[in-house]
Order: structure tokens, then C-alpha cells, then sequence
């Protein structure tokens, strides 16, 4: 892309850029390769179906599988031919060392698929090459001008034949890939073109070098401590975290799990937080990691049960809270708020405007949220946040538990349902959060109890260990 | 079938996190696809938001959007006017090919909003939270706002159910390798659930194509006729037709949400970048 760039004119600032690359999202709207086949299954059903009158064909399993559609199509055309066929042909004449007027002539002729032993053989004689129908003989030299057959099948007929013989896999090991080769070079995967912007190489090596240096702590590093925390930063919130970070972190839950926690059922029950986390300037971050939790469950399968519903409740009342407060999602604005209670408990007053206080908390959120205090437990949300698929029911569990600590009638947000926030929804977010999160509870399916409530306690034990530290 | 779209399909749907790197060199591959229907569009000059490259105005860009909603709209006129003078259905013939034409469509329905799904993470840099804020209003839209019933998803299904077609849970390997499937169903998919691993880096190629996609075609409206007339399950689709509206619907939204973020990376960032053009320039 970037050559691309250099030969035109460059864009003459940013925004001009940045609308080029809006415009390459908006046409990638039209990269479709399966809307030329659909329209082409769509063709060739209408024909067979046409002057079809045998048996019902399983018309989504045929059609799903075009070379299917070609051969059925070849064997349609083969029946009209053959009684002319059988008699024009002289009776030692052979293909694939079988005689044709035989192959020509089967017991039902009736029916199409007594003419597959002929197809068979005309497929593996020296008059077809596989995927070549240019090449293949029988168009050629016998169907072309001046050949024996001239003339034999009209133009349709003859497209048909150039379709089956394309289809055909060319060897044995081509099998899965013919079937979307008709449309051209498109699968993408492999290809390699189109190079990476420059701001985005170097930030990849940004990235590989960070991670590269924290990998090799951990391979190196015996202190059980010490791989926290740099798992605690090898984690961050973009997707891309490489091979052998996901793999601490997957063991790393696996040690966390396989300790003995309390796994009482009276845990979902009751929950409260230690004074020391309260006043902390370690608010901000637990509130942040929520959304990370919360984020990592959007995974399409999740969507449409009955927890996926709940959970989208659950974010939505904190997407409608950002959309009335300035876009800014509610754990940066709770955060703002808290490391501005830090600073300044009492000045949470009504001197200056509401959005300068918050920007400003915000801004402190970034630097508080690099206490390594609270590292086990931020590397245990960002692994679960990791496996959203294999830890389904502990990340529940982690978000439950987070969200009692922000959500319950004594929880958290209660006491920063402030006279600052007066004038918005906060309340009603907050009782809408709490719902949805019993709601979520409730609807926990059996066989993940026990599964939910580790996740759960691992979460507390570590907050707890965090307080008392 | 050993297609490599169906594997990245099944490691992405399952949250595998290290398919993050085969996601990005498909999106890669994709966009540089995408970079040459816009190279061409370009070199042919007329009216497409293509043409505006280089001199994007939101006014003029607005204007070649509405110019072809009313296109869609007379095309789809044209389409009644063909119907009723007796010609046959268009897109789906028959019930059989209708099936297959809503099995292949699965992949994509079954993802419908994921691209953006990742979008108001807690790693959004407040600058650009609002951009995600009324994306994710968007996509809030496509699960039916925390309505089980009301979930596009579960609509999708529902028409599949209506229509006979039977297929694998989405998540479930029997899926990325059904054989009633198309490996080229997934490309869409992919687009899709790639695009949605990268909300910050990758935010104005979101944009637009949730722009792309929420703009009202054609095939959509016919799609709902002719349901309807074989007598299978059209919400999903009807569904599509009123939410994606072009005065006030997703359509509009994705529009301005579009038009703004532009606007602010106007405001912010516009000067630096002439530096460094000209920079770049007399090299």
C-alpha cells in the first residue's frame, strides 16, 4: 500500500488521509467472492430444474458443492446425447478402454445417473485435462471446427463442458481447494501483498521489542512475584499479545486455580471492601479493569443466549451513562472522580466546570493505574480477559464479584453518587448495572456452579491480599 | 475441507487470542483488495465518494450518498414495475436456492455488528471514546439492545428455522467445516471479526465500513419481497430495512459518525501533517 501511496499525489493532510482509509473499510463492503458463485449456483439450478422431472435432489446439498452441479449438468447433457451417440459411434471404438456404445447404452437411460460410468471414463481418457479446458483435447480437436464431433453440442452445452472440466481437481491433493478456484485468485489469506502503513511496522516493533524483553524475564525470571508484574504489563488491553505471553497467562490461572479457595455459596451473597481500597488510589484501576471484563465477552456465539442478553444489559447501562457524559466510559469518569478525591477531598465542590474536573481525573487515572499493588489481580482479569472461550464461567464469576464491589447497595458507587453528578442518570445506571448482574446470576447455567464461584474467589482473594499488603 | 478461511473462521469465533496476527495479514490482503476498487474508482472519475479523495468535503460527500439511496430506491421501483408486468422472482427463484442462499449468508448474519464489537473498550483513549460511544450504539442496535427476542442474531435464526435450513451451532467446528457451506461464505465474516480486533489502530477503516454496510441495497428490499413470497421468515430482514434508514437510522448514524470523526481529526491533528507532507514531499 504504501508504493501505492508514494505514486500518488500524497494526501495533503490528515484528514484527507484518514478519509482514504475510510473509504478502504467502506469498499471492502464490496469484496463478496461468493456473490458470483451464489448467482452462478443460482443459473445452473434453474436449468437443471427446468427440465428436470426425476427424483427430488437435495437441492442445498448439491448446490452447495458447484463441481456437484457441473457433473449433474455433464450427465443431463450425456443422457440427450446418447441414443444418437450409441449408433453414430462405430462398435469397436473404446474410451478409457471401455466401449462406448456400452457406455452409451446402459440399462436405464433414463435416469442421468446411469451415465456416470461413461463420465467417469471420459474424465480419466487423454481427451480431458483436468482444470484445462482449453487444453483438454475433446473440445479441441474433437468438439473444434474440422473435429468429429463439430457441431455435436450447442454453445450452452459447451459451456458446460468448460465448467466441468475446470472443476475437475487437477490432482488428488487439489481436492478442496478446486472448489473455489472458479472464482479467481481471492482467498486473501495467502496473500501477501499490500505491505503495512509505516506507523504501523513501527509501532509492531515497539510492541515486539516490549514484549520480546518481558518474554525473556519470564523464561529467566525464578521469582514468582517478579512474572507477575511483568505479565501485568506484557498484558495490555490491545488485542494483539503474543504466543508466549497468552501462555503465562493461561498457566498462570491454572495456578491460581488449582490452590484451594473458599468456595461457599454465601460468597455471592456478601461482599466489602477493605477501608484501605476504599480511600486508595487503586480505585480507579479496579474500576477500569471491569471494562476490560466486560469487553472480552463479546464473543458472537455468547450473543444470543439468554447470558449474553444479560450482559449486554449490563453494558449497555454503562454505554448509555458514557453517551450522556461526554463519551467517556463510567470507570474513567468514577476513576476521574476518585483520584480527585485523592488530591482533593474536599474541593469536589462546585467552583469549576464538571468536565474540566473529570478530564483531569482522567488524566490521573493513566498514571495511577501503573501501582504494581494491585498486579496479581490486574494480571488475573487480563488473563481471564484472554480466554474468554476456555474460562467462560471464571470470568462470570471475576465480573460478578468486581461488580458487587461497584454495583451493591453498599457498594462503591454508592458513595460517589455525588451532588457533582446530580443532573445525570448515575443512579438509574447504577440500579440498571446491579440487575442485570443478578439477572446475569440467575441465569448461570447448573453445570457451571462451582466453575463461577473460582472465579469469583480468586478475584476476592487477591483484592484481599491486595488490602492487606 | 482444509480452506484456510474456515480455519481462521473457527479460531476467531472461538476467541482464540493468537489468531490476532492471521486476522490482521487477512484484513491486510483485504484492504489492499479494497485499496484497488478505490484506485479504480478514482481513475474513472464521475460521482462516488471516491472521487472526493483528496478534497473531502462532508456536504459533498452527503450529497453522493443520498444521490444513490434514490438510486436503490428507483432500482427497486424498476424491480416492482418488472414484477408486476408478470416477470419472474429475481434473486431467489426457487425455495431451494432461497435455502441455500440464507445458508451461505449465515456466517456473515450469525456475526451481524461484530466489527463492532470491540468498540468502547476500556483502552479507548478518551479522545476517541466518542466515536465509540455511537458506534457501539450501533451495535447495541444489532443485538437487539439486551433483548433476547429482538437480538438480529436470534431473528437470523429464526428465518433459517422458517426456511428449513438446519445448521451447526455457529462456535462449534461442524460449522467452519459444514459442507453445505462455501468456503467463500466466510470472507464477509472474516472482514468482520478481523476488523473488530482492532478498535483503535484500525478505528477509521471501522468507520467506514460500517459506513459501507449500513447504506440500504437493493438486493435488501428485493431480498424481503421475495421471502415473503415463498413464505419464509423475512423479519430479519425487514428488520434491516427500517433500522438502517437513511434519514434517521443506522445509515444516517454511521454518515455522521463518519463526518465527524474527519472533522475532528481535522481539528486535531491537520496542521502537523502538512509539516510533515511537505517534508515527506521535497525528499
Amino acid at each position: 500500500m504504501s508504493v501505492g501511496l508514494l505514486t500518488r499525489e500524497p494526501p495533503t493532510h490528515r484528514m484527507q488521509h484518514h478519509f482514504h482509509r475510510i473509504l478502504l473499510g467502506y469498499h471492502m463492503n464490496d469484496l463478496n467472492p461468493i456473490k458470483p458463485q451464489l448467482a452462478r449456483i443460482r443459473d445452473m439450478l434453474q436449468l437443471l430444474t427446468a427440465s428436470q422431472a426425476t427424483a427430488p435432489i437435495d437441492l442445498l446439498a448439491i448446490a452447495t458443492n458447484p463441481k456437484d452441479l457441473d457433473r449433474r449438468r455433464m450427465l443431463r447433457i450425456l443422457k440427450e446425447k446418447a441414443r444418437h451417440g450409441a449408433q453414430i459411434h462405430p462398435p469397436d471404438s473404446k474410451l478409457f478402454g471401455q466401449s462406448i456404445r456400452t457406455l452409451l447404452s446402459p440399462p436405464h437411460p433414463e435416469l442421468d445417473e446411469s451415465f456416470e460410468p461413461l463420465l467417469m471414463a471420459l474424465q480419466k481418457s487423454r481427451w480431458i485435462k483436468p482444470g484445462r479446458p482449453e487444453e483438454s483435447p475433446f473440445l479441441g480437436m474433437l468438439c473444434g471446427y474440422g473435429g468429429k464431433m463439430f457441431g455435436v453440442f450447442t454453445r450452452e452445452e459447451r459451456g458446460a463442458l468448460e465448467d466441468w472440466i475446470r472443476g475437475l481437481p487437477t490432482n488428488s491433493k487439489d481436492i478442496d481447494e478446486v472448489e473455489d478456484g472458479m472464482g479467481g485468485p481471492e482467498t486473501g489469506v495467502e496473500d501477501e501483498t499490500g505491505g503495512r502503513s509505516m506507523e504501523r511496522s513501527s509501532a509492531i516493533a515497539t510492541a515486539t521489542d516490549r514484549i520480546n524483553s518481558v518474554t525473556a524475564h519470564l523464561r529467566f525470571s525464578t521469582n514468582h512475584n517478579s512474572d507477575t508484574s511483568l505479565l501485568a504489563r506484557a498484558l495490555p488491553t490491545s488485542f494483539e499479545v503474543p504466543g508466549p505471553v497468552l501462555a503465562a497467562a493461561r498457566s498462570f490461572l491454572d495456578s491460581l486455580f488449582s490452590s484451594p479457595t473458599d468456595i461457599s455459596h454465601s460468597a455471592f451473597a456478601q461482599n466489602s471492601l477493605s477501608s484501605r481500597i476504599m480511600n486508595s488510589n487503586l480505585n480507579p484501576a479496579i474500576l477500569k479493569l471491569e471494562g476490560v471484563l466486560l469487553d472480552s465477552f463479546f464473543v458472537p456465539a455468547l450473543h444470543p443466549t439468554p447470558i449474553g442478553e444479560a450482559l449486554l444489559k449490563v453494558r449497555m447501562a454503562q454505554g448509555d451513562y458514557s453517551r450522556g457524559m461526554e463519551g467517556r466510559p463510567i470507570w474513567e469518569i468514577w476513576g476521574g472522580v476518585l483520584a480527585r478525591e485523592r488530591w482533593v477531598r474536599v474541593a469536589i465542590e462546585r467552583t469549576c466546570p464538571r468536565s474540566e474536573k473529570l478530564i483531569d481525573g482522567i488524566h490521573r487515572i493513566d498514571t495511577d493505574t501503573d501501582s504494581s499493588e494491585l498486579d496479581e489481580y490486574k494480571t488475573y482479569i487480563h488473563a481471564l480477559s484472554r480466554h474468554p472461550q476456555s474460562h467462560t464461567p471464571e470470568l462470570l464469576g471475576a465480573l460478578l464479584h468486581l461488580s458487587s464491589l461497584l454495583y451493591a447497595p453498599s457498594g462503591l458507587s454508592e458513595r460517589f453518587n455525588l451532588a457533582l453528578f446530580e443532573r445525570t442518570r448515575v443512579e438509574e445506571v447504577r440500579e440498571a448495572t446491579r440487575k442485570g448482574c443478578e439477572e446475569l446470576h440467575r441465569r448461570i447455567p447448573k453445570e457451571w456452579n462451582g466453575r463461577v464461584e473460582r472465579g469469583w474467589a480468586a478475584g476476592r482473594r487477591l483484592i484481599a491480599e491486595t488490602a492487606r499488603g | 475441507m482444509a480452506d484456510r478461511r474456515r480455519t481462521l473462521f473457527r479460531r476467531l469465533i472461538s476467541g482464540d487470542p493468537s489468531a490476532t496476527s492471521d486476522a490482521a495479514a487477512f484484513l491486510q490482503s483485504k484492504l489492499a483488495e479494497s485499496e484497488k476498487i478505490v484506485g479504480h474508482l478514482m481513475s474513472k472519475g464521475g460521482k462516488s465518494l471516491a472521487g472526493l479523495i483528496g478534497r473531502f468535503d462532508a456536504t459533498e460527500a452527503q450529497r453522493i450518498l443520498d444521490a444513490e439511496y434514490s438510486a436503490t430506491l428507483s432500482a427497486f421501483d424498476n424491480y416492482l414495475a418488472r414484477r408486476k408486468d408478470g416477470g419472474a422472482r429475481e434473486l431467489l427463484p426457487s425455495a431451494g436456492f432461497a435455502k441455500i442462499w440464507l445458508a451461505n449468508s449465515a456466517p456473515t448474519k450469525l456475526v451481524d455488528g461484530s466489527w463492532l464489537q470491540h468498540c468502547l473498550a476500556s483502552s479507548t483513549p478518551p479522545a476517541l471514546s466518542r466515536f465509540h460511544a455511537a458506534l457501539f450504539s450501533i451495535f447495541a442496535d444489532e443485538l437487539g439492545e439486551g433483548v433476547l427476542k429482538q437480538n438480529h442474531v436470534t431473528a437470523f435464526l429464526d428465518t433459517l428455522e422458517s426456511a428449513g435450513v438446519r445448521l451447526p451451532r455457529i462456535d462449534s467446528p461442524a460449522f467452519s467445516s459444514s459442507p453445505h457451506l462455501l468456503s467463500s461464505a466466510f470472507d464477509c465474516a472474516l472482514v468482520q471479526l478481523s476488523l473488530s480486533l482492532f478498535p483503535e489502530s484500525k478505528l477509521p477503516e471501522i468507520i467506514g465500513y460500517n459506513l459501507g454496510y449500513e447504506q440500504l441495497p437493493v438486493h435488501l428490499l428485493v431480498s424481503v419481497h421475495e421471502l415473503e413470497e415463498l413464505g419464509i421468515d423475512s423479519t430479519y430482514f425487514a428488520l434491516h430495512v427500517s433500522i438502517d434508514n437513511h434519514s434517521s437510522g443506522h445509515a444516517k448514524l454511521a454518515a455522521s459518525c463518519a463526518w465527524e470523526y474527519l472533522e475532528y481529526v481535522r481539528a486535531e491533528f491537520g496542521e502537523q501533517e502538512w509539516v510533515v507532507c511537505l517534508a515527506f514531499g521535497s525528499l
